[in-house]
């Protein structure tokens, strides 16, 4: 066993900085790959035609605070050539801010005031209605206010009129100055609160355990590497037989790798703050104790790194997409159950360790060696 | 000089041969990677629908927990659900926290939310009430479309307040008994509710035809064609890697063989079996879609689709020629192609692009390919410039060449 480890260290001195890339490889990909992703989506752009039938008070309210609403682009044109950009797709939908908008929300009513063009193939008509009668509903809203005063300053026999600028101007301000609801959202195993800013497109996790398997994968390639017919030969002079090598190396590579996934997890939580239970380091280790070990019964059957190296990849995309790092597979598992078990992504995913992969493979690993190791005997 | 150039020629089509006989020999990864792409593409496709269609026999269950119990916590979240059922697919329960949890924990609900104590007086107050939205991790999607629908519900909620709230500060002018007031907070709560959940009056909406969306299906199709052509081209290209030994190198270097030979034979392999696996494809949709074509769009599609192939093996080649690592020219060059789909504007249409990339558009040579492909089969445009791809490969073309001049010399 120590001749193992020495021999491994020899190697290790002359192949550290590969390793070592490998293993910093999932937590720099994660952060790339986050923050490209933040950015863009911060910076996505839906090009919105705008008609203005009229061009009143209130009407340029409403287009002003669409201007500063993030994502969204305004164009301003007339009906005929707004729908003949959308027929072309070259915008994603048209608002008309019919003609009576203003005197029509100053009564209080609000119905219909707005009409909205959009085509099947329009990305965001749900969000752009959401925004735009939220804030036609906070301009209808003021003016309820006022109404509501009037009707109070009335039954009270006062007869002044009100002055609905000021009113206006108070509700605004009220609005603007607290935040008066907040919803806190989490998950039920979670035991943190994520504000709504953060949920991403994309899940850190899934990501890390894409980059991460691959890393897994790439690094276990020294089986290969070292079971070459010329090296084989090698192995009849000494006293520990090449099954016995790789498998003590086998438990030194585990250690290895769950020391360095461990590492960048908490790096990831620091960098991209997010926030994670202590459990949750107890689901990696055994997600990177069941990686390592597939990758070392995969790489035991090949004898061309090429061709493993390409397996690895095509398998680590597999795994990722079936265990939702990418689409959110709950739409399946709810039809089909058993699709939860394909991916050990999956289980990570839910914050929960997955006993039935480690077993598995553990199983698999047992066998394939031991009848794996007959055959070189025999050899 | 010119048996130089013939001599070259030569080993050119030498090496084509080799690749192609090597190719013969490999006809089970053939057959691997024409159905790879495919699968890969159905399975995200498989995903996408199931995301995108919730089962319909299996509405989305939400949950409230009053824990202030008030008139108007009951009011409000009474009216929350009738207007919730009536627009969306979605199923409002009452419960306590303790069903609720365990609801979630047999997979029964998809989220709960949680109206906490004195969240009416806080309300009033004008104090900051924090609303506790717990979402089930076995169904992600689910619950963040719950919280969506509840910050655009607080949104609204906030602003009526505000409103609610500069009524009830000139309404302190005047002096009410104790039930007066509690009558008038209460009308002028139910007023301003049901105000904000007419909500959706606001607007009419109507959904117009697009050229391309009156058979968004056909679109679609030919996004899937597109992208299963670039994963083709990296997959030909991957196959036709050849581990050759440094001795070996040295004796065909000494027959005159230069990597650029290999290089471009390799190109030439990949690229002509890409055609044969895509072209069908394409002409069979072009066959099937009502659309009319003439002999030339044929010959323009083959013209488009073989110039970005070339442009894509050449970018792939490239790659190959600056990194040394096996594993890292694999990643990269997978990254490369999946740049090259995304930035081509089939997944996610270019008008969505951030605003910095917009004028880049016109450089970015997938984008071209695509919207041409499009313009051609879907719109039947009668009209082909290929300036801009046909510049994209004389860059290349040189780019090629001054690496390949400068890894030679390297080496030697």
């Amino acid at each position: 066993m120590k001749a193992v480890f020495l021999t491994r260290l020899i190697r290790l001195k002359k192949e550290w900085k590969s390793i070592l890339f490998w293993f910093v490889f999932p937590f720099i990909m994660t952060v790339i790959v986050m923050q490209t992703i933040g950015a863009v989506q911060e910076s996505t752009n839906i090009p919105i035609g705008v008609v203005l039938e009229e061009e009143t008070e209130l009407a340029t309210e409403l287009v002003e605070n669409l201007e500063q609403t993030s994502n969204i682009q305004l164009q301003y044109l007339s009906l005929h050539s707004a729908l003949y950009k959308l027929e072309k797709y070259e915008l994603d939908s048209v608002i008309v801010i019919k003609k009576g908008f203003e005197d029509k929300l100053k009564t209080g009513y609000r119905n219909q005031v707005i009409k909205m063009y959009s085509t099947d193939r329009s990305i965001a008509p749900f969000t752009t209605v959401e925004t735009v009668s939220s804030y036609v509903q906070d301009q209808a809203s003021r003016y309820k206010a006022v109404g509501e005063i009037q009707k109070l300053y009335t039954k009270n026999n006062v007869q002044e009129v009100v002055d609905a600028e000021e009113i206006i101007e108070k509700s605004k301000k009220r609005l603007e100055e607290k935040d008066l609801i907040t919803p806190m959202f989490q998950f039920s195993t979670d035991s943190y609160v994520v504000s709504s800013e953060q949920t991403a497109l994309l899940n850190v996790w899934g990501v890390w355990a894409l980059f991460s398997m691959l890393a897994t994968f790439f690094i276990f390639d020294w089986i290969i590497k070292e079971n070459t017919k010329a090296i084989a030969v090698r192995w009849l002079y000494t006293t520990v037989t090449f099954r016995w090598y790789s498998l003590w190396n086998l438990f030194l590579y585990i250690l290895l790798i769950v020391a360095a996934n461990v590492l960048s997890v908490l790096l990831l939580t620091i960098v991209l703050d997010v926030m994670i239970r202590p459990q949750f380091l107890f689901v990696i280790i055994i997600f990177s104790v069941t990686i390592s070990m597939v990758s070392f019964v995969i790489a035991y059957r090949f004898t061309k790194p090429f061709f493993y190296y390409v397996t690895s990849i095509l398998l680590s995309l597999l795994l990722a997409v079936l265990g939702g790092s990418f689409v959110p597979i709950d739409g399946l598992t709810r039809r089909f159950e058993g699709v939860q078990y394909l991916s050990p992504v999956h289980a990570l995913l839910l914050e929960k360790p997955n006993w039935l992969w480690l077993i598995c493979i553990a199983a698999i690993l047992f066998v394939s060696v031991w009848r794996g190791g007959r055959s070189h005997a025999s050899s | 000089m010119g048996v130089l150039i013939l001599k070259s020629v030569y080993n050119c089509i030498f090496f084509i041969n080799q690749y192609g006989k090597q190719l013969k020999k490999k006809w089970y990864s053939l057959l691997l990677l024409f159905l790879l792409p495919l699968f890969f593409i159905a399975l995200i496709l498989l995903l996408l629908i199931s995301f995108i269609l919730p089962p319909k026999d299996d509405p989305i269950t939400v949950a409230f927990v009053d824990q202030d119990k008030t008139t108007e916590t009951a009011l409000m979240s009474e009216l929350l659900k009738r207007t919730i059922n009536e627009s969306e697919h979605i199923d409002i329960k009452f419960m306590t926290e303790i069903e609720a949890a365990e609801a979630i924990e047999r997979n029964e609900l998809s989220a709960y939310i949680i109206l906490p104590e004195s969240f009416t007086d806080n309300l009033y107050n004008g104090k900051n009430v924090q609303l506790p939205v717990i979402g089930n991790a076995q169904r992600v999607n689910e619950s963040y479309l719950i919280l969506e629908l509840i910050e655009s519900l607080t949104r609204y909620i906030e602003s009526a307040q505000a409103n609610i709230l500069t009524v009830f500060s000139y309404a302190d002018q005047f002096y009410m008994t104790a039930e007066e007031e509690k009558k008038f907070v209460l009308d002028q709560f139910m007023s301003f509710t049901l105000f904000t959940l007419g909500k959706s009056n606001v607007l009419v909406k109507e959904t117009i035809e697009n050229s391309a969306s009156t058979t968004p299906k056909h679109y679609y199709l030919l996004v899937c064609l597109f992208i299963v052509l670039t994963i083709w081209l990296l997959g030909f290209y991957t196959v036709l890697r050849k581990e050759e030994h440094r001795a070996m190198t040295i004796r065909l270097q000494l027959l005159g063989v230069t990597s650029l030979q290999k290089t471009v034979a390799r190109i030439v392999v990949s690229l002509v079996c890409s055609l044969i696996f895509a072209l069908p494809f394409f002409y069979g949709f072009m066959y099937y879609i009502p659309q009319e074509f003439f002999m030339i769009d044929y010959v323009r599609v083959l013209g488009f689709v073989s110039l970005y192939a070339v442009i894509v093996l050449m970018g792939l080649t490239i790659v190959d020629m600056l990194f040394k690592s096996m594993k890292v020219t694999l990643l990269v060059q997978l990254l490369f192609v999946f740049i090259v789909i995304v930035l081509s504007g089939s997944i996610v249409p270019t008008i969505y692009f951030p605003f910095m990339l917009q004028p880049l558009l016109p450089w970015i040579f997938s984008n071209e390919a695509f919207s041409w492909l499009i313009d051609i089969i879907l719109e039947e445009r009668n009209y082909a410039d290929y300036t801009l791809l046909a510049k994209m490969f004389a860059l290349e073309c040189i780019i090629l060449f001054v690496l390949a001049q400068m890894f030679a010399r390297w080496r030697t």
